[in-house]
């Protein structure tokens, strides 16, 4: 099974278009952040000290979660190209199961997930630091890692669901678009949560994306916000938090918000279960 | 000794039959062509005897196991049609991964194979980057890597040249003698099937005859014999079998035993100035059971 782990990393970092799309998202709500939303947010709060140091990281956490979305669809991938060349029949008739072969997919996914995030947050940091003198602390890195692991696993399990049913790879860039362009919105990366309209707010956050936003940005922007609103009134806090999406209907803190990304995991291995019990993954071995 | 039986194997796409009920065996050891116009059923077949289909009815038995056994994988190898290593990857990349997805793995015997099939020199070469040949034979030794009894070849002469192609059925048939390796070839090329111990012809799903080359050649062929002659008249008066006047100097006898025809050409020497005789082909015997058409 590990030796499938590698040859998909290997196809993986060895086609440079792959990891560009992964990072495509990313490299996206960058360039518009820089260009026309950080003005734009900077008006908006004007009365709050320091609010560069606020949004740097602010973008910086919607942008890895968004950067999840790409990059674990893009490394899942293979798994349709896979089946489109047959090239998972012939790996079907080896001597390893198929749920190992699946399972192998599942693991260079959330690598792949995991190292994009972690390299995306690096590169922004420095940025950031360069241009904005942002002082931003390397002691979240283990977290960011751990935090990019947990999406990634929930981005896979979600994208089993379907790319389990896609046989051929033009369905896939078609899916890979529409992922890559919903998932700066749905990160809420373009646009605070605050300045959508209610039904917007509520189908963004029926998904992960949010959730896992809200985890990275409330643990990046931590010190900041102790610092910003030290001599501010609370409910500007809270209102800034609301608005900027680090509060959610029903995740105000990290603890709520983990156990309700654990609830979707939960739910998305479960309709995995229900695809492979209907044997959904051995019918579309196809020759 | 029957390797693998076949009975009954059925295959439907929707409404349409992709194979209808057919039977066989292979016996070890042998080398098995199932011959056959493009959509006859033949890889729709492949794909049923080496477990990536799921036939709609029938048994397949290797040595009494079944397709969906994991067992039964590690006695077969299969060449596809086109190739399904990674181009992005180098040739010894792509053997060192699929012969790890194998329990079992003779070292020595994988390095022979790369030997064999001359890929000793392209192994650090990515797979995009090798010629038809090149690629063909490294797709015949990642089927060899893990040293199964059976191996399919789905077309695997397509597009190769006269040399490649010698290249490969010499390995093959080393393969053979020496480790009793059984092959079993879907093919368009005709003189590929006339190698072959046993031949299967297959159309619109079905077998529509089977039997080693040479049966099947006199059962559904016929040699011709031609002979060109100035007395013309006269030699049509003395042949008694069927036979068509091409112009005032050639005629074409229909004549099937090779006694019957040297008595024949004996008996109008006087009359003869050259003559021709042609064994029925493979050629012959496909169009026969197959039809002319174009489909």
């Amino acid at each position: 099974m590990f030796i499938l782990v590698k040859r998909n990393l290997k196809l993986f970092f060895s086609n440079r278009t792959s990891v560009f799309f992964s990072m495509l998202s990313s490299l996206i709500s960058f360039i518009l952040y820089l260009i026309f939303l950080k003005s734009q947010m900077l008006q908006m709060w004007t009365q709050i000290p320091s609010a560069t140091r606020l949004l740097d990281p602010w973008l910086i956490g919607g942008t890895i979660s968004a950067t999840a979305v790409s990059a674990v669809a893009i490394a899942l991938g293979q798994m349709v190209k896979d089946k489109e060349n047959h090239t998972i029949a012939d790996i079907y008739l080896t001597d390893t199961s198929s749920f190992s072969i699946q399972v192998s997919y599942l693991i260079s996914a959330m690598v792949i997930g995991t190292l994009m995030q972690t390299f995306v947050y690096i590169v922004m940091t420095l940025v950031f630091k360069i241009f904005d003198q942002v002082n931003l602390n390397w002691q979240y890195l283990p977290l960011v890692i751990l935090i990019s692991l947990l999406s990634s696993l929930i981005w896979t399990a979600f994208d089993m669901i379907f790319f389990n049913l896609i046989k051929n790879v033009s369905s896939l860039s078609g899916i890979n678009s529409i992922i890559g362009t919903l998932a700066g919105f749905f990160a809420l990366v373009y646009m605070p949560l605050g300045v959508l309209p209610r039904l917007g707010r509520d189908i963004i956050q029926f998904t992960p994306t949010p959730y896992v936003s809200s985890l990275y940005r409330g643990m990046l922007m931590n010190h900041q916000i102790n610092q910003s609103f030290k001599n501010v009134p609370t409910h500007l806090l809270t209102s800034f938090k609301n608005n900027m999406g680090l509060n959610l209907n029903y995740a105000s803190d990290w603890q709520h918000t983990l156990i309700i990304l654990s609830v979707f995991l939960i739910g998305f291995i479960l309709l995995n279960v229900i695809g492979f019990k209907l044997n959904l993954k051995l019918s579309s071995v196809n020759y | 000794m029957s390797l693998l039986v076949a009975k009954n194997l059925t295959k439907k796409f929707k409404n349409k039959v992709a194979v209808n009920h057919i039977d066989f065996q292979i016996n070890a050891g042998e080398l098995i062509a199932f011959l056959g116009p493009n959509g006859a059923g033949k890889s729709t077949t492949i794909g049923m005897l080496v477990g990536i289909l799921k036939p709609d009815d029938g048994k397949i038995s290797l040595h009494g196991l079944s397709p969906n056994q994991k067992n039964y994988h590690h006695q077969i190898g299969i060449v596809f049609q086109n190739s399904v290593l990674d181009d992005n990857l180098s040739v010894q990349d792509n053997l060192n991964i699929r012969a790890h997805l194998y329990q079992k793995i003779d070292s020595s015997f994988v390095k022979k194979i790369i030997k064999l099939f001359g890929i000793d020199l392209i192994l650090n070469q990515k797979y995009k980057t090798l010629s038809g040949g090149q690629k063909r034979r490294v797709d015949i030794a990642r089927a060899l890597l893990h040293q199964p009894k059976l191996l399919f070849l789905d077309e695997p002469s397509s597009g190769l040249d006269i040399q490649t192609r010698n290249k490969i059925w010499e390995t093959l048939n080393r393969l053979r003698k020496e480790y009793g390796l059984t092959i079993l070839l879907t093919t368009h090329y005709l003189e590929e099937a006339e190698n072959a111990d046993y031949v299967y012809i297959i159309d619109r799903g079905e077998i529509k005859a089977s039997g080693d080359v040479q049966k099947l050649k006199l059962k559904y062929t016929t040699s011709l014999l031609t002979l060109w002659s100035d007395q013309m008249d006269q030699l049509k008066h003395q042949i008694h079998y069927k036979y068509q006047a091409i112009d005032q100097h050639q005629i074409k006898v229909n004549i099937d035993d090779d006694s019957d025809a040297i008595n024949l050409i004996a008996s109008l020497k006087p009359l003869i100035k050259h003559f021709e005789y042609q064994h029925g082909t493979m050629n012959d015997l496909f169009v026969k059971l197959t039809g002319k058409g174009i489909r």
